[in-house]
């Protein structure tokens, strides 16, 4: 191809209008010239020649125009061009400094995987909307009772509420439960809900195979069919479409299979697997009792949550006016889904976002400083460019595109170190974050990753490109390459890095710090109970088998006998709960006060057999354990923890006092204490807590059981070895009793303790990265600091100073910007601390001595930092040092 | 005679421009001239629709423009076809010899 057309020469290119302008005169200009020759005189030769031509200002505009384009595109190719040669020319550079490229690379990558891996996470967990339509139009309703929080609502207030409320298009009501479901190979046990027939229409999702069930299904009588969950489909019946009509037996009633959702319901991993119809007795919709239910409700468009929660303020006034017996006090509240789905895991993941976002602040202030030092080293090259008429912009935009490509490169990197971080994350992370399981590199990490590149390119090539551009060319090319730069001005730069550097990593390492201390504060102090040694599990007893009270109390006393008979058990014990599983609360009013809402201490219930505190080591303080004389028919008896002991009569001994409230009716007599258990860490405020003889329930309360119960087994050999047996024994009383969740009960305390125990993990290996990056950030500074200082180290070492005063020289060149890193982030960490305040135990967000330590840790580290160059300047001979420098 | 109308002008005036370039760099004027001289004046084009003409040749890189010196000692702007503009002229000649050898067959046969 011919050079010229390539590369135009353009010793004379002047403006497009210009241009235009020039080359019209000049037709215009010749022609009068030839019309003159012809014997014209100029007058009538300029007319004829602008006649021949034609409307001269439109030519002038349609040329200008192509022109113009054609320049635009010239210039936006030429552009590009340039792009492709730097980027060529920064990944020679790169291919040419393998050690350079290495560390910086390595750096970043770091810093950008560890982020985007965290990112993911938080996009899977908290942003990524729920897969519904309109999402955002989603809501929870709850009630509100005095300052308990936001709880579940009765049937009577769903639909009273339902009936009078027009600000949600759609409002339905649920209920988690686990069913049994008979199969040839025995019982297993499903989590699924009952809802309310407007519950799919709420979602506005309908079945993929089938359909859902709606309100007219949702009535006693008609509600036995059944939607399975898209997960359940696959799992239990090979996504088979001829299971449709198809009946199976949910706690011993058959109910129809009428539809299969799309897999995008199955919200999160451990969702329900089934919905059937909850079809309200007339006398469940009058009841305003017994709270269970989960409201949602989809707002209709043009209301604000506002007006909502205004008109729900009435509604509740209203319910509060009509049933002052069940609903005094009670508010109902409003709030998105999404958080109440997300629940507390976003703050959390936000912290851990924030934190990675550090590490990735620490590494660019790592590469920026390396870049710096390698900005000095090509002030020559880039004066030489300079001189060959580059222009400061174009020096600038030469580094950014190296930067970027550095930034670029880095993040593919940094890409395969996120995918593998979020293997590990997703493997390694406590049980229930809702749907980590989703976390992956999508299109939006992608994204985030690259956008994360870019940004770091610019917030680590600003400041060194900037200097380089800034060279002065004269002195660079005349003095050489240490001539270059401001070298005073350079310092401070590099001095406000590393300062950055330590802030920042002093409060990621706060952060760290408090959650170890409060780790070591939750293990101090002691769950109240004896964990070690202790096997538990749940079963479920169908309730059309189990129907009358003698049933279930025979079945839950014979299941004890034969556990307590297992070889090797000392204790065993039935329980409505083991510590540490939430379960129902109940008011109570001490007697001597009346009945009324006002006088309730709302309490949780635990319904046991004898022999549970044994089982669990949990020691009588005061007066005795249930007997097996505390049955049917004998005066009723209650035991209580020490919080509710203190509740109920402050400084008053409690035995022998009675209490009203909670099934079977009637007064109960206080016939001991135990002590407040701490199964969550003390973290967790203490809850009322009482028990009650299994033997002296009624109807209503195997009812709050749902007749799911746990079997727990205190051994003296391993815990986990007595599953076999313990469903030998269930098994050989009745096939039809599935037994899960097997557990012992320091692995369900384990469990508990995860989430906090994985946050602090995560926080101190991303502490302990900030402060490598920091100390390798502090020796890379004052290694260039002291080669810049060679002929003056030599100068004063030649003039009598001894190697200590060398190593003062040095060091305290690190010392201030270190001093100054903590003191600035010492505050900061101040304020950031409080983010996990809500995850610490006995432990204040300032507390002084993780502040302390964490300083000390940081300056130590510095001090070895900056002793590496400095014992290495101190040990040079003054003639090597005084020559080099020369 | 009637002014031609602007298709048929686009239609014929930008071969006979590579055709005119094609032969040796030319600038606006002289380009003019050859048009009016080569064709005998036949086409009556307007001077002023020659440079939308050459602009837009150019930007489709047909031709190429330089500044240089004129016969005058001025500074004028030359054309000069590119390889891209000589496929285009072979190609406008081709169809051409194929439109008017069709055409005549019908208007000539008696």
């Amino acid at each position: 191809m011919d050079l010229r057309t390539r590369f135009p020469l353009r010793l004379w290119r002047p403006s497009v209008d210009e241009e235009v302008d020039a080359e019209l005169d000049f037709h215009l200009e010749m022609r009068t010239r030839e019309l003159m020759a012809a014997g014209l005189s100029e007058v009538e030769a300029r007319h004829a020649a602008a006649a021949r031509f034609g409307d001269v200002t439109r030519t002038r505009r349609e040329c200008r125009a192509i022109g113009l384009q054609r320049e635009h595109r010239m210039r936006s190719s030429q552009y590009f061009t340039e792009l492709r040669q730097d980027a060529a020319f920064a990944l020679r550079q790169m291919l040419a400094t393998p050690a350079f490229t290495l560390i910086a690379v390595a750096t970043l990558a770091l810093g950008i995987g560890a982020t985007t891996a965290i990112f993911s996470a938080v996009n899977a967990v908290v942003l990524r909307p729920l897969p519904v339509p309109d999402p955002d139009r989603l809501f929870v309703i709850n009630e509100m009772w005095r300052d308990f929080g936001r709880g579940a609502m009765s049937a009577g207030n769903f639909v009273d509420m339902m009936a009078e409320q027009n600000v949600f298009d759609a409002v339905a009501a649920s209920t988690t439960t686990s069913f049994t479901l008979a199969r040839d190979e025995g019982a297993e046990r499903i989590i699924g809900a009952r809802a309310t027939g407007g519950f799919f229409r709420t979602y506005r999702v309908n079945a993929a195979v089938g359909r859902v069930f709606g309100p007219e299904d949702d009535e006693p009588g008609r509600e036995q069919v059944v939607v399975l969950s898209h997960k359940y489909w696959t799992r239990q019946f090979g996504a088979d479409r001829s299971v449709l009509g198809k009946t199976i037996t949910l706690d011993a009633r058959p109910y129809t299979i009428i539809g299969v959702m799309p897999p995008s319901f199955d919200f999160t991993s451990d969702a329900e697997d089934i919905w059937v119809p909850i079809a309200f007795t007339p006398e469940r919709k009058a009841m305003h009792d017994e709270h269970f239910l989960d409201v949602i409700a989809r707002l209709k468009e043009g209301v604000s949550p506002q007006q909502a929660q205004q008109q729900l303020d009435r509604i509740a006034a209203d319910l509060r006016a009509r049933f002052p017996q069940d609903d005094a006090e009670r508010g109902l509240t409003v709030r998105p889904m999404m958080q109440t789905f997300v629940g507390d895991y976003r703050e959390r993941l936000f912290v851990l976002l924030g934190a990675v976002g550090f590490v990735l602040l620490i590494a660019c202030g790592n590469v920026s400083n390396l870049l710096l030092a390698r900005g000095a080293a090509r002030a020559r090259e880039l004066a030489v460019r300079s001189a060959l008429g580059a222009g400061q912009g174009r020096l600038v935009r030469q580094l950014f595109t190296e930067s970027l490509v550095l930034g670029l490169v880095s993040a593919v990197a940094g890409i395969a170190l996120a995918w593998a971080l979020i293997a590990v994350l997703v493997a390694r992370a406590p049980q229930g974050v809702p749907r980590l399981d989703q976390a992956r590199i999508d299109g939006t990490a992608l994204g985030f990753a690259v956008a994360l590149a870019i940004v770091s390119s610019i917030a680590f090539g600003l400041v060194p490109a900037w200097r380089a551009a800034r060279t002065d060319i004269n002195s660079t090319l005349k003095e050489g390459i240490r001539g270059a730069g401001s070298r005073g001005a350079r310092d401070i730069v590099r001095s406000f890095l590393i300062g950055a550097e330590v802030a920042l990593a002093l409060v990621l390492l706060v952060g760290a710090g408090l959650l170890i201390r409060s780790a070591i504060a939750a293990q101090r102090v002691s769950p109240g109970f004896d964990p070690h040694g202790v096997y538990s599990a749940r079963f479920s007893l169908p309730e059309v088998k189990y129907a009358g009270t003698d049933a279930v109390a025979h079945a839950v006393q014979a299941i004890q006998e034969g556990v307590s008979n297992i070889p090797g058990v000392r204790a065993a014990a039935i329980a409505s709960n083991v510590p540490g599983v939430g379960t129902f609360s109940n008011g109570l009013v001490p007697e001597g006060e009346a009945p009324e809402l006002r006088n309730v201490r709302q309490s949780m219930a635990r319904f046991i057999s004898p022999g549970y505190f044994a089982t669990m080591g949990i020691p009588i303080l005061k007066g005795r354990d249930f007997q097996p004389t505390d049955r049917a028919g004998a005066p009723l008896v209650m035991i209580v923890n020490q919080s509710l002991a203190q509740r109920l009569w402050p400084n008053q001994d409690p035995i022998g006092r009675h209490v009203n409230g909670s099934a079977p009716e009637g007064p109960k007599t206080v016939i001991g204490v135990v002590p407040d258990l701490h199964f969550d860490g003390p973290a967790a405020p203490t809850d009322l807590e009482f028990y009650q003889p299994m033997a002296q329930l009624d109807d209503m309360a195997w009812g709050w059981t749902r007749r799911t119960l746990f079997v727990a087994a205190r051994t003296s050999s391993d815990a986990a070895s007595l599953g076999p047996a313990v469903r030998h024994v269930i098994f050989g009383l009745d096939p039809g009793v599935p037994l899960f969740s097997e557990r012992t009960m320091e692995q369900r305390m384990a469990a508990t303790l995860d989430t906090a125990r994985f946050n602090t993990m995560l926080l101190v290996l991303l502490g302990c990265v900030g402060l490598v990056l920091a100390g390798v950030g502090i020796y890379g500074v004052i290694a260039y600091f002291a080669s810049q200082r060679t002929s003056e180290i030599g100068i004063r070492m030649a003039l009598g100073a001894s190697r200590g005063t060398v190593l003062k020289l040095v060091v305290s060149q690190a010392a201030r910007p270190v001093v100054f890193g903590i003191v600035v982030g010492a505050i900061s960490a101040a304020f950031c601390s409080r983010a996990i305040a809500s995850q610490l135990v006995n432990t204040t967000p300032t507390d002084p001595v993780t502040f302390v330590a964490v300083a000390a840790l940081l300056l130590i580290v510095a001090l070895c930092a900056a002793l590496v160059p400095a014992r290495r300047a101190a040990a040079l001979s003054p003639t090597s040092a005084l020559q080099s420098g020369a | 005679m009637a002014e031609p109308s602007r298709e048929l002008l686009h239609g014929t005036l930008e071969p006979l421009i590579l055709k005119c370039v094609a032969q040796t760099p030319r600038h606006g004027y002289a380009i003019a001239r050859w048009l009016e001289d080569a064709t005998g004046d036949v086409l009556h084009v307007e001077d002023g629709s020659l440079y939308p003409a050459l602009y837009r040749m150019e930007e489709r890189g047909w031709i190429s423009a330089e500044w240089g010196t004129s016969e005058l000692g001025r500074k004028a702007k030359t054309y000069r076809i590119t390889p891209s503009g000589r496929r285009r002229l072979a190609a406008v000649v081709a169809e051409w010899t194929r439109f008017t050898t069709a055409i005549s067959k019908v208007l000539l046969t008696v």
